[in-house]
């Protein structure tokens, strides 16, 4: 078996898997008719192009960003946005160190001390 | 004590090598990976270290990371916070990007199969770049200045440096970044972020001291950056975008503020791009003087030690030094944020290990040679590999017929030696030529280098004719300042100068050392001495005593878009893909037109 049939292989089990948890979550059977097909394709080895391999990975890609951003849209619309207004009421000055050019400087003393230990 | 320093995963990683305090090895990972500024984990530039210091990875007694992560996710935080709910792309983005590889050290560090008994550390941004400043200086006590990007918060910090101790005294926080007020017009000039400052650094001087520069440098004022009289400054959010978008600046605003739109990379450059570089440029030297003569009160010494990228800025430099607020200035040469590397290893080991630091009257950075080297034996196998055509040359040799064929107009890729630490060639990695030649700026740019015409080239004099040269004289080893051709050497400008466009003023004659002079005059030089470098110092004198001219073009052993050559094989690629005549590789003297790649590059061969 060539390098190129072994990767056709291993993405389309990839996808495979990534088709049947995209199932679970979703509960559409398109999303398993799509695992099954993509584990078949696998099975027929070098029967299968390059081009229907990528056309698999396009479609899964597509919904994987979908989902992607559409949990990323409402983490920081539902989550983040909200804390960041108790942020901004609790570190008043902090905020406003960022918009208001109300200062004579914009110098601060460092107040951390020096050390090597920790990662804050 | 073996201590390695990193910095890696943002933009120019490195490793470092320190043993009692001594630099042993310093590479960057771009040179092996041959990715420009590349930010992976230098696991490349590790084994380099490794290799040039003859220690196992088991050796090491530390690891030092130059910043803290888990400070600076808490910054981006933060910044998304501020700004929300304007940041979602930025957001999007950051979550995207960060992984466990970003927030461990650690986790970077189990593939390599450390000691457990070796201690992990992390040092911060600011403090890495002032660590690397100030104890490899000549300085017993000085005031340090690192001005860059952005590190964990800090952006700009004002140290005192005394014995083996850096008290951090005062900062400028995030967003308010001269780096970042930098960057963005470099972006707006068409150039790239973290790479392209240079460019727009070398741009300003074909600006002209007009109305428009001067209209520009009010309305950045009023509209974009308030400097403040103590050099701290307040960037106006609504015109960046670099803290919830994916880029840097508000184009639109931008647009609207300065009457044109961004330039795209391979546009043309005209006038208004050169006069708004040059009050870029001019806004940049103000904000440095003051933050200069504010660390000077806060601190009250004679010297200076700058790092950070900012510190890269060679003509921001000289404005300092020829300011005389301090009477000796030392810039670290990896001042950007490989330079961390350094700087993390060598704090850990004075302030966290409270280590003693040896003064000698001269800095440590070993003329900035402490990079990979090669035997002519290694040598020889590369050429071997590529069927070069070469002749060996006895070393009483070298020198002489390297510099005839200089003055005959050649040009020449010399790599020599251990390769240099930080952005600059310094004549172990260097395309050189003569610097009296009319045609060699253009024919080295677009034939050699195959980059933007309009960029300048280094000049390398030897140290004691610098004087008899330049004004003012400065002490230059790393190429970190720059100086102006004396009035005996320039030629006359011609009527209406101003008016010639940039091709004008590139094509007309500066002096009698065309090739090394800028528009104004000015040319960034590199002093040689016979202690630090004396091949490359033995090079210049034969050019001397042949031509009279105590000084050679310098430029960077690469291509445009690549990083410096490290190997024989790199520097063998490098010199068939161009139109360089001769390689000096060692002792190996490869002739152009010997090479059976003169016509048909087999490019397969070659990347092997």
């Amino acid at each position: 078996m060539t390098d190129l049939q072994k990767e056709k292989i291993k993405i389309l089990i990839s996808l495979g898997i990534g088709f049947a948890v995209l199932y679970v979550i979703l509960d559409k059977k398109i999303f398993i008719y799509l695992s099954v097909l993509s584990v078949f394709l696998s099975i027929t080895k070098t029967r299968v192009s390059f081009q229907a391999v990528n056309y698999l990975k396009k479609i899964f890609n597509f919904i994987q960003n979908l989902l992607f951003g559409i949990l990323i849209f409402s983490l920081y619309f539902a989550v983040l946005f909200p804390v960041s207004l108790f942020w901004r009421f609790l570190n008043r000055e902090k905020f406003h160190y960022f918009f208001r050019n109300d200062k004579e400087t914009f110098l601060l003393e460092v107040k951390e001390k020096i050390n090597f230990k920790n990662q804050w | 004590m073996k201590i390695m320093g990193i910095s890696a995963l943002y933009h120019d990683s490195a490793a470092v090598l320190i043993e009692d305090g001594n630099i042993i090895a310093a590479n960057q990972e771009e040179r092996f990976s041959r990715v420009k500024h590349d930010s992976s984990f230098p696991y490349k530039a590790i084994n380099a270290c490794l290799e040039q210091s003859k220690a196992g990875i088991k050796d090491i007694d530390v690891f030092v990371f130059y910043e803290k992560p888990y400070s600076k996710f808490e910054r981006i935080t933060e910044t998304i916070y501020a700004f929300a709910p304007k940041g979602f792309i930025s957001f999007k983005e950051f979550v995207k990007g960060w992984s466990l590889k970003k927030f461990s050290f650690e986790y970077n560090l189990k593939d390599l199969d450390i000691n457990p008994k070796a201690e992990i550390l992390y040092s911060s941004h600011h403090l890495s770049h002032a660590a690397s400043a100030f104890f490899p200086s000549p300085f017993e006590e000085s005031a340090v200045l690192t001005v860059d990007g952005v590190g964990e918060y800090s952006t700009t910090l004002i140290s005192k440096g005394i014995k083996n101790d850096i008290i951090p005294l005062k900062e400028i926080r995030f967003p308010h970044s001269i780096g970042l007020f930098y960057s963005a017009f470099t972006y707006f000039l068409g150039f790239k972020v973290n790479s392209g400052e240079y460019k727009l650094m070398g741009l300003a001087p074909y600006g002209n001291k007009s109305r428009r520069k001067n209209d520009f440098k009010e309305k950045i004022k009023k509209e974009i950056m308030d400097i403040k009289k103590d050099g701290s400054i307040f960037l106006n959010q609504a015109y960046f975008e670099y803290c919830t978008g994916n880029k840097m600046i508000n184009e639109k605003k931008f647009f609207n503020l300065f009457g044109f739109k961004k330039r795209l990379e391979n546009e043309e450059i005209n006038q208004e791009h050169c006069d708004l570089a040059l009050a870029v440029q001019e806004l940049t030297e103000e904000v440095m003087l003051n933050l200069a003569r504010t660390a000077k009160n806060i601190v009250n010494s004679q010297n200076l030690c700058l790092a950070g990228g900012v510190a890269l800025n060679c003509v921001s430099n000289s404005k300092i030094l020829e300011s005389e607020i301090f009477k000796n200035i030392w810039v670290q040469p990896a001042a950007g944020d490989g330079g961390g590397a350094l700087g993390a290893a060598l704090g850990a080991y004075h302030i966290h290990y409270g280590k003693e630091r040896k003064l000698t009257g001269y800095d440590k950075m070993k003329g900035s040679f402490i990079g990979v080297e090669f035997s002519n034996d290694e040598i020889k196998r590369s050429m071997d590999k590529f069927e070069a055509v070469y002749d060996f040359i006895e070393d009483k040799d070298l020198v002489n017929l390297t510099a005839t064929l200089l003055a005959q107009g050649n040009i020449i890729g010399w790599f020599q030696g251990k390769m240099e630490w930080g952005p600059r060639a310094l004549g172990n990695r260097s395309i050189l030529a003569d610097p009296r030649n009319d045609d060699m700026q253009q024919k080295i740019n677009l034939k050699i280098k195959r980059r933007e015409g309009f960029r300048p080239f280094a000049s390398s004099v030897m140290e004691e004719f610098v004087e008899e040269y330049f004004s003012p004289a400065v002490y230059s080893p790393y190429m970190l300042f720059v100086s102006y051709f004396k009035g005996r050497y320039r030629n006359i400008l011609p009527d209406g100068y101003e008016n010639i466009g940039v091709k004008g003023k590139l094509e007309f004659k500066k002096s009698l050392f065309p090739a090394v002079t800028h528009v104004d005059f000015s040319s960034r030089i590199q002093s040689v001495n016979q202690k630090t470098n004396p091949l490359f110092y033995g090079l210049i004198k034969e050019f001397y005593k042949i031509t009279g001219c105590p000084m050679i073009l310098n430029t960077s052993f690469n291509l445009r878009g690549e990083p410096i050559v490290a190997t024989p094989e790199d520097a063998y690629r490098c010199f068939v893909k161009t139109d360089m005549d001769y390689l000096v590789i060692g002792n190996f003297f490869i002739e152009r037109k010997k090479q059976k790649y003169k016509e048909e590059i087999d490019l397969d061969k070659l990347n092997d």
